[in-house]
């Protein structure tokens, strides 16, 4: 095809205009790599722009590019001067090297040569999807929207400024689709076109880009009407974090020191089989560093059990005729024992002591006391305890004032505990009537004022920072540690008893089997969580941390799941009882007095919602309406292909396709009658179905009898058309 | 198409170049019982056209040339004194053939023009005080000559309202015209064509014709558009319902010539303004902004409806 000197020098024009373009891709490119040798890079994008242009044999042109990639590498990287006898062995060094590199999967390790090459061969291929883009698909707006995207995104994320460029890239776009249009449009009306006409189109075009562009350049403009996000992605990308040790998830004994990333651990530690999931409790601890937890000071006492003893411990346990068993298979030997709510006792092979510490609830294991030991497998037998709410509902803060001195070390704080603590802890159970209310409180208010679960994200408390604070009203991102603890911390500053249990998840359930499942706990599931004291009830376990949901079942499904076999259950004993509760009874209490104002109300409560469904759906109607031609004929296909081929059907599906037709522009006039109008339509659509079926239709209507008709063919004419009228 | 009628055109393109329509139309007359005013200058094959028709039929072909001195006799017959058996004979005027050409009719008396039109409207002729019958079939294809002349009769509407079709020949085209020329030199192609229908067969087709199937759909379109040239603004004098007849009954004859045993809409469409625009007459108005009746006649067609149901709606 031979290129007239007009076209030639179009295609040079959108060239030379996506040259700027891309000019503005490397800028930040260059910038934010700290790459030099822009101008090397410049010289390969024009040369390959040039080389499409004057439509190089594609051999050449591959040679042409691939001689400079040579020399952009040697003279960029050899000491030796370009040509030297040093040239080829640097090359061949460099290509064996990255290439065994690439080859053993250390994609990361490929020297800068290789990877300039390859930042070449991907300004080439561009180059060359660009070049499809202009002269064959004529249509260049997913290339400018993309660059307009790019530079839009480095400049909001990182500290390359896109002001000037994207005002030069939005310019140059807007010429360049106008431009690519006008050539679609010419092609399309297919006139030999002269220079004049071509400009008559070409000026008002770019006047008006101008016009706009300028007119926009100057009108004054607000601030972004949202949060900057760049502090948020540097959280993400962890930039931000002040922490810089990398602490391992698992289970350590010094809780000290809080605070700093997790990494990864999936070491297998135990495996549960088990009817229930269960939170896996070690220890407890009670005293608040603002740094982290120790143990208090104190007299406590240590009680010794055997194998198949009771047990007591400070928590709830179950009715007894629910007692179940859990076999424990531990794979990191652990010289304490792994307990559950609810746990009743444990049964281990060889004559073994467990001996709890009072203080902490930690039970060590031991051949003989003073002798630790730890064991590859045991059983504990529990009884989940059932809470009840009615109980729970009688927890008036006012009981709180009459506990014993027993619970102070579950009310102890540090004494530089920033007063901003207590006073968000007051705020939050301000309004709540019951100490279970106000812990409950305490528990979901992570889950909805902007916090984030985060391994990695955790911060490390400065000097005199502190920990709970911190996380609290600074980072508000952390991992489980960061929201059991400041639970307890809010807990405690309402003077609600509370202590962190440390322990494990309930790891991921495998598939149920004889009415048990296997639970594999790993390190990552190295949990805490929280305790508090209910007066009336006694000790509860609490979850704060979010983002545990999804895998792992944290709450309170254990009263739950035992209820169903509850015979002596009362109503109100589930802790998740009150909320359908009162559900109910608001909804009588609607029910009663029924009024327009409380519909309203109602609905207004939800206003958003219904704005967002009628958006919608006003939305999937215009879009259907503006679709009809498409589906509605589809829909008839379909719904004729069932019926029967007969007369009525037949007469009913000729009218379906008068109003498809209508719908594509080819309409019947009144005084047209259907054979005119059938030629028209075959005129317009190609064919000569049409004629056909209405030569039937009409001997159908204005004839007396009826006569043999082949509806099968009929039917395929019609199907015919009517899918020529989509296409 | 029908195939004997097939065969009949065939045998008249011998002789008529380019004049299918007009052969068609004569035909579609024929079959309806009708007759048919040609409306154009001399020498464009009207005769030719009345005479391949004849002889396809192998119908007594009769012509009269009117004049402003033709009587009414010369047309109807007369009957004349015999000496020998002392009685009065009546001689058969040239109306009583098969196929009549009435050559310019508008330049005879209009004395004469009304013997001729009583006899095609009623295909039956008095003389003396006796009716006679004419032989089926009856048709006349009487000429006009459009430029106005000295000393003609322009035929009444009344009367014009007896003819089924007007039809207008025009001139061939240059290629048609060429053609005449090179079948002009090998003598007269009209001596050599021969019947290809007995009038038995001719009746025959008359008699189906009448069974086309006429839907009142379609009836009722018709007298839409009947009715429409009677409220139309630039008409002084709508159809007759004499006209709507004629209408349908021109369609169920070209129905029949296109081989169908239905009237369609298209074939009223088609055959609108043979019929109608002959009985139209307008309105002085018409004249002042240039409008013809075939002119009206198409927006009437444009703007009524074209029954498209299966049940007419009303």
């Amino acid at each position: 095809m031979k290129q007239s000197l007009g076209e030639f020098l179009e295609l040079a024009i959108a060239y030379v205009i996506v040259f700027f373009i891309l000019r503005e891709w490397l800028i930040p490119i260059m910038q934010l790599t700290n790459t030099g040798g822009m101008h090397l890079f410049l010289v390969f994008i024009g040369m390959s722009l040039a080389l499409s242009l004057f439509r190089v044999h594609p051999l050449l042109s591959g040679l042409v590019k691939f001689g400079y990639i040579t020399w952009f590498i040697v003279f960029t990287y050899s000491p030796s001067p370009v040509l030297s006898g040093d040239t080829i062995p640097f090359l061949l060094a460099e290509w064996k090297g990255n290439m065994t590199t690439i080859l053993t999967g250390d994609f990361g390790q490929v020297s800068d040569v290789f990877r300039t090459v390859l930042f070449l061969v991907l300004i080439w291929m561009l180059v060359y999807l660009i070049h499809h883009w202009v002269s064959v698909r004529k249509n260049i707006f997913y290339f400018f929207a993309m660059t307009v995207f790019f530079i839009a995104t480095l400049d909001t994320f990182s500290d390359y400024d896109g002001k000037a460029a994207i005002v030069k890239v939005v310019v140059l776009g807007l010429i360049m689709t106008g431009v690519l249009f006008v050539k679609r449009l010419w092609l399309q009306v297919e006139t030999t076109s002269t220079v004049m006409e071509k400009w008559k189109i070409v000026i008002p075009m770019l006047v008006s880009v101008l016009l706009v562009s300028s007119v926009a350049f100057f009108l004054p403009k607000t601030g972004p009407t949202w949060a900057d996000p760049v502090p948020f992605i540097q959280g993400v990308t962890g930039k931000d974090g002040k922490g810089n040790g990398q602490k391992s998830v698992g289970y350590s004994q010094d809780d000290s020191q809080l605070g700093g990333p997790f990494q990864g651990d999936n070491t297998l530690i135990f495996t549960a089989s088990s009817r229930d999931r269960h939170y896996w409790r070690i220890e407890t601890k009670d005293t608040y560093t603002s740094k982290g937890w120790i143990v208090s000071e104190g007299n406590f006492g240590k009680n010794v059990y055997e194998s198949n003893t009771p047990i007591l411990t400070s928590l709830q346990v179950g009715p007894p005729e629910n007692e179940r068993q859990i076999q424990l298979d531990i794979a990191v030997p652990m010289p304490f024992l792994i307990q559950t709510y609810g746990m009743l006792s444990v049964s281990a092979q060889d004559s073994t002591l467990f001996i709890q510490d009072e203080q902490t609830e930690r039970m060590n294991i031991e051949q003989q006391v003073g002798e630790s030991k730890s064991l590859s497998n045991y059983s504990l037998s529990y009884s989940e305890p059932v809470y009840s709410m009615e109980q729970l509902q009688l927890s008036y803060p006012a009981t709180l004032e009459t506990m014993d001195s027993s619970f102070d070390r579950f009310l102890q704080l540090p004494n530089q505990l920033p007063q901003r603590v207590k006073d968000l802890a007051s705020e939050i159970t301000q309004k709540k009537d019951t100490v279970y209310e106000q812990i409950k409180a305490v528990e979901s208010y992570f889950r909805t004022n902007g916090f984030k679960y985060d391994k990695t994200q955790a911060a490390i408390p400065a000097e005199n920072q502190d920990y709970v604070d911190q996380f609290l009203f600074d980072t508000k991102v952390g991992y489980c540690d960061n929201f059991s603890t400041s639970m307890v911390v809010l807990l405690r500053s309402v003077g609600i008893p509370a202590r962190w249990v440390k322990g494990f998840a309930p790891g991921t359930a495998g598939p149920m089997s004889d009415g048990l499942r296997e639970y594999r706990i790993t390190n990552d599931n190295a949990h805490s969580w929280v305790e508090a004291f209910i007066p009336g009830t006694g000790w509860m376990e609490f979850e704060p941390t979010i983002g545990f949901t999804g895998n792992v079942n944290i709450d309170y499904d254990i009263p739950l799941d035992t209820s169903d076999e509850e015979e002596v259950l009362q109503p109100e004993q589930k802790p998740e009882q009150p909320q359908p509760q009162e559900q109910v009874t608001e909804k009588e209490q609607t029910e009663s007095t029924f009024s327009f104002d409380a519909m309203w109300l109602w609905m207004k409560k939800f206003a958003y919602v219904w704005v967002i469904i009628v958006v919608l759906l006003i939305i999937t109607g215009i879009s259907l309406f503006l679709q009809r031609k498409t589906w509605i004929p589809k829909m008839h296909v379909r719904a004729y292909r069932k019926k029967v081929a007969d007369w009525s059907n037949f007469d009913s599906s000729y009218h379906v396709l008068l109003k498809q037709l209508s719908r594509i522009g080819l309409r019947r006039n009144d005084g047209e009658t259907l054979s005119a109008f059938a030629e028209r339509v075959d005129a317009a659509l190609e064919t000569d179905e049409m004629q056909k079926l209405t030569v039937v239709y009409e001997q159908h209507i204005y004839g007396k009898d009826k006569e043999d008709v082949d509806f099968v063919k009929l039917k395929e004419s019609w199907e015919y058309l009517i899918n020529r009228t989509i296409s | 198409m029908n195939a004997q009628i097939q065969n009949v055109l065939e045998n008249i393109e011998k002789v008529m170049i380019g004049k299918r329509e007009v052969a068609e139309l004569s035909i579609v007359a024929l079959l309806a019982r009708g007759h048919v005013l040609l409306e154009d200058v001399p020498g464009v094959g009207k005769t030719m056209m009345v005479r391949a028709l004849a002889k396809s039929f192998d119908a007594q072909f009769k012509r009269i040339q009117f004049t402003p001195d033709l009587l009414p006799s010369d047309v109807v017959g007369i009957s004349i004194y015999n000496p020998k058996t002392m009685e009065f004979e009546f001689r058969p005027g040239p109306i009583m053939g098969d196929v009549v050409l009435a050559d310019e009719i508008n330049r005879t008396s209009p004395k004469t023009q009304s013997a001729l039109l009583e006899g095609m409207e009623e295909a039956s002729v008095t003389i003396d005080g006796n009716t006679l019958m004419i032989n089926q079939p009856f048709f006349v294809m009487a000429t006009q000559n459009p430029i106005e002349h000295e000393g003609t009769y322009p035929l009444p509407e009344a009367q014009l309202d007896r003819f089924l079709l007007k039809i207008k020949m025009g001139y061939p085209s240059r290629g048609q015209e060429v053609e005449i020329l090179r079948r002009a030199e090998n003598g007269k192609a009209i001596e050599k064509i021969e019947a290809v229908l007995s009038v038995a067969q001719l009746i025959e087709l008359q008699e189906l014709v009448q069974g086309v199937h006429v839907k009142d759909s379609v009836k009722n379109y018709m007298v839409e558009l009947a009715t429409l040239t009677r409220e139309n603004n630039y008409v002084y004098l709508g159809v007759s319902p004499r006209a709507t007849i004629a209408l349908m009954k021109a369609s169920q004859a070209y129905a029949f010539l296109k081989g169908r045993s239905y009237v369609t809409p298209d074939d009223v469409q088609y055959l609108v303004p043979f019929v109608f625009s002959h009985r139209l007459v307008l309105k002085p108005d018409a004249r002042y902004d240039n409008v013809t009746a075939d002119e009206i006649i198409q927006r009437i067609i444009a703007k009524t409806p074209v029954p498209t149901k299966r049940f007419a709606e009303q």
